[in-house]
């Protein structure tokens, strides 16, 4: 992944460095201490069944994606090999995308915070300082396999206003999803899941998702969803493609299927 | 000269309003706020040439230093803590007539000592200097220092002219409402009211003062500032550091006393106060006090309007970081809460049916003080349905760091179909005036040397909130451990205190 790795404390003021070292050296940055132009938080997850090639592959969309809809974007990387470590590490990277003109220029900003399993019970919280407050959040979780390690970020998914989870290369018959006690919240309802088709029923404990191996031309996804319990505030699960989200246009490399809970 | 050196374009824009002769006695001359904020404040304001030509520094304490020695001492504060650089022009300026008195606090020789060297002063300037006397001290030393101002004849020193002498005093006011009133009985034993100048700080910060000018300076604010258009109101001062080497202090006092009964009550008053008649001191202080006055008593009991936690461990920056009663000087049974969190209600015509939200807290997951406006949601359903991301309008004052302001608005996102987005208005002060704007102690040490009591409180202000918070402090004394609530540090609070809001469905920000 590119970028420079900096004590998580000092994401901020490395960032500003970074941004005075490019318009010192003559390059486009925006004006020192001020606000990057952005429309929404973008977070992108990454469950351990990420291999480094496909995580570039995958950030490679995601700068893509903050070239045309500028965002703060935060990168969540699992360590595999973290030797009991309790930590959290970050990097930082920064790009402007220069357009036709100088208000084409889009200066998007990524954290990448990498994080030993310790730690993922305290990551929500690094995270939440690295996002821009009251813009939207838009959370991609990318091949999580196991769902009781997504169960662990329940703010990212209360509080974002669309999930995506991309099950491209879960394997086949694997759990994707399940998030548990997630409660009656009623915002629960806005929130988006992935699964294959139209699924309505109750919902008040959580959701599972299953994949059966099928997939339809074009996009991946899961072709059933089932409820894990019944009881109050039901929810309808309506499918919402990734051309839908993003303005009818697919950004590369993630085969991914969204849908939207509704009541 | 002052004048003259000043850049015309500054001339009747800036708050040189002609401090008078000024003699500035610092006690706790040798403590940590002095080196840390007093000093520098003074360093700057000379560099502004906000300073009168007959000014004069004097420090007071306990330790025997000599003139010299206390220069260096405060020359060195300056190169760490000042936000400019140490200029010799400058320093040297301001060390000519930089001294030292060394003595007790209950001495009343040494206030004797005091005593003349003031007067010394006054006979080398050639006419009457104003004092001006800084109490950084801890509390329990606040009395004996007020007792032997009266009895040196220091506190009615030019008392009657303008040149009166005033006393400046760092809070804490009392630690509940009976220490509080006995406070402000020693006090007015030896001092006008119009004498006293208690500080905090944060009301010299840019930000709330701006509060102020934003409310009342702009049109289109007021006129929604009220329980019809306003859904609630969040203020939240967390701080990302934990007690550090100040456990034995911060075991007796605790979130409640050390944050949210002082700065956090004056930032409810200037939110949510009337508009004064004047930005005269008093108009503005009478219209907190009526505020303040206004807060309902709070409900102590299960799902009551208060919350309090102590941090477990957590992570801060990425490193694990220890609970409150890991940390040294801490009792392992401690009660004292290192959180807390307030719903207030304010029963008047503009504020009732609005609840407000108030949390501190230590080790939370970043420094900020912010008070956040948000707005009821728009009424009918021409936006309404999937396609319609709406947000409610939040206007949000950021005290610190980053200072400045920011607005939510819902917009159109640009393309052939009609979508709405949330989106930012910001205005950053550092952006739009510089970053190197004065700190909020230069601003007050000014504003008390020119006798503008506007940023300080009042007597009554202290005591009312005091009156409003001692209860919750004796049933939580009372209560022991029992409700203590538990946070990881780096988080941004506990569950307990998210209860308060879920009767309203409302949810804590995460500034």
């Amino acid at each position: 992944m590119p970028g420079i790795e900096v004590p998580v404390g000092e994401i901020k003021h490395q960032l500003a460095r970074m941004w005075e070292n490019t318009a010192k050296s003559g390059g486009a940055a925006p004006a020192a201490n001020s606000v990057r132009a952005t429309q929404m938080n973008f977070v992108l997850h990454f469950g351990f069944a990420t291999a480094c090639q496909d995580a570039v592959t995958q950030f490679e969309t995601v700068k893509e994606f903050a070239h045309r809809y500028p965002c703060r974007v935060v990168v969540l990387c699992p360590l595999k090999d973290d030797g009991g470590a309790d930590e959290i590490r970050a990097t930082v990277y920064r790009e402007c995308f220069l357009g036709k003109s100088k208000s084409d220029t889009r200066c998007v900003e990524c954290v990448m915070l990498s994080y030993s399993m310790k730690s993922r019970l305290f990551l929500e919280n690094q995270v939440s300082i690295c996002l821009s407050t009251d813009l939207p959040l838009y959370y991609w979780a990318h091949l999580f396999s196991d769902s009781s390690r997504l169960a662990d970020y329940q703010f990212m998914l209360k509080h974002a206003k669309r999930v995506m989870f991309d099950p491209g290369l879960v394997p086949e018959g694997g759990d994707v999803v399940s998030v548990a006690a997630t409660g009656s919240d009623p915002r629960f309802g806005e929130r988006t899941f992935t699964a294959g088709a139209a699924v309505s029923g109750p919902v008040s404990v959580g959701i599972s998702a299953e994949s059966t191996g099928e997939r339809m031309a074009g996009d991946s996804y899961v072709s059933s969803c089932s409820l894990r319990s019944g009881g109050a505030g039901t929810v309808g699960l309506v499918e919402i493609t990734v051309g839908r989200l993003w303005g009818s246009e697919r950004f590369g490399g993630s085969r991914a299927t969204v849908r939207s809970g509704g009541k | 000269m002052a004048e003259t050196s000043r850049h015309p374009f500054l001339q009747g824009l800036s708050k040189h309003r002609g401090a008078p002769p000024t003699a500035v006695v610092i006690f706790g001359a040798s403590g940590d706020l002095t080196a840390r904020k007093l000093i520098p404040a003074v360093y700057n304001l000379a560099a502004d040439n906000l300073l009168p030509p007959d000014f004069h520094l004097s420090g007071y304490g306990r330790k025997e230093i000599s003139n010299d020695a206390f220069r260096d001492l405060a020359a060195e504060a300056i190169k760490e803590f000042s936000r400019r650089e140490l200029s010799d022009d400058v320093w040297d300026r301001i060390a000519a007539k930089t001294t030292y008195v060394a003595g007790g606090y209950d001495d009343p020789a040494a206030f004797d000592r005091l005593a003349a060297h003031l007067a010394q002063i006054d006979k080398e300037v050639g006419r009457d200097v104003q004092p001006l006397f800084y109490m950084s001290t801890p509390p329990s030393v606040f009395a004996p220092i007020l007792r032997n101002l009266g009895a040196s004849g220091l506190a009615e020193k030019h008392l009657g002219t303008s040149l009166h002498a005033k006393v400046i005093i760092e809070k804490p006011f009392g630690r509940d409402l009976e220490s509080a009133l006995k406070l402000n009985g020693t006090i007015r034993e030896v001092l006008q009211e119009h004498q006293v100048y208690r500080i905090d700080h944060y009301l010299g910060k840019e930000t709330v003062q701006d509060l102020l000018v934003q409310r009342f300076s702009n049109a289109i604010f007021e006129p929604l500032w009220n329980r019809n258009y306003i859904d609630n109101v969040q203020i939240t001062v967390s701080e990302e550091v934990g007690v550090g080497t100040r456990g034995g202090y911060y075991e007796q006092s605790g979130a409640l006393r050390d944050m949210i009964q002082n700065h956090t009550m004056q930032l409810v008053a200037l939110t949510a106060m009337e508009p004064p008649v004047s930005l005269d001191a008093e108009a503005i202080r009478d219209e907190k006090m009526k505020l303040l006055r206004a807060i309902q008593p709070l409900d102590l009991g299960p799902n009551g309007d208060v919350a309090r936690a102590q941090y477990a461990a957590g992570m801060i920056a990425g490193k694990p970081e220890p609970g409150y009663l890991e940390e040294a000087g801490i009792a392992a049974e401690s009660s004292t809460e290192t959180y807390a969190g307030i719903r207030l209600s304010i029963n008047n015509w503009r504020w009732q049916g609005v609840p407000f939200y108030l949390r501190s807290g230590k080790r939370m997951a970043r420094r900020v003080t912010e008070i956040a406006v948000q707005f009821k949601r728009p009424p009918g359903t021409l936006f309404a349905g999937g396609a319609f991301d709406l947000a409610a309008n939040t206007l949000s004052f950021q005290i610190q760091p980053d200072e400045g302001l920011s607005l939510v608005l819902n917009g159109k996102v640009p393309g052939l179909e009609t979508r709405t987005q949330p989106v930012k208005m910001n205005f950053s002060y550092s952006t739009t005036f510089g970053s190197n704007t004065p700190e909020a102690y230069e601003r007050l040490v000014l504003d008390a040397m020119i006798g503008d009591g506007t940023l300080f409180i009042r007597g009554d202000e202290a005591e009312t909130s005091w009156k409003l918070y001692t209860p919750l402090l004796e049933a939580w004394a009372e209560a022991g451990r029992e409700g203590m609530g538990s946070y990881a540090a780096g988080s941004w609070g506990p569950a307990n205190a998210d209860e308060l809001l879920v009767a309203r469905e409302h949810v804590w920000r995460k500034p």
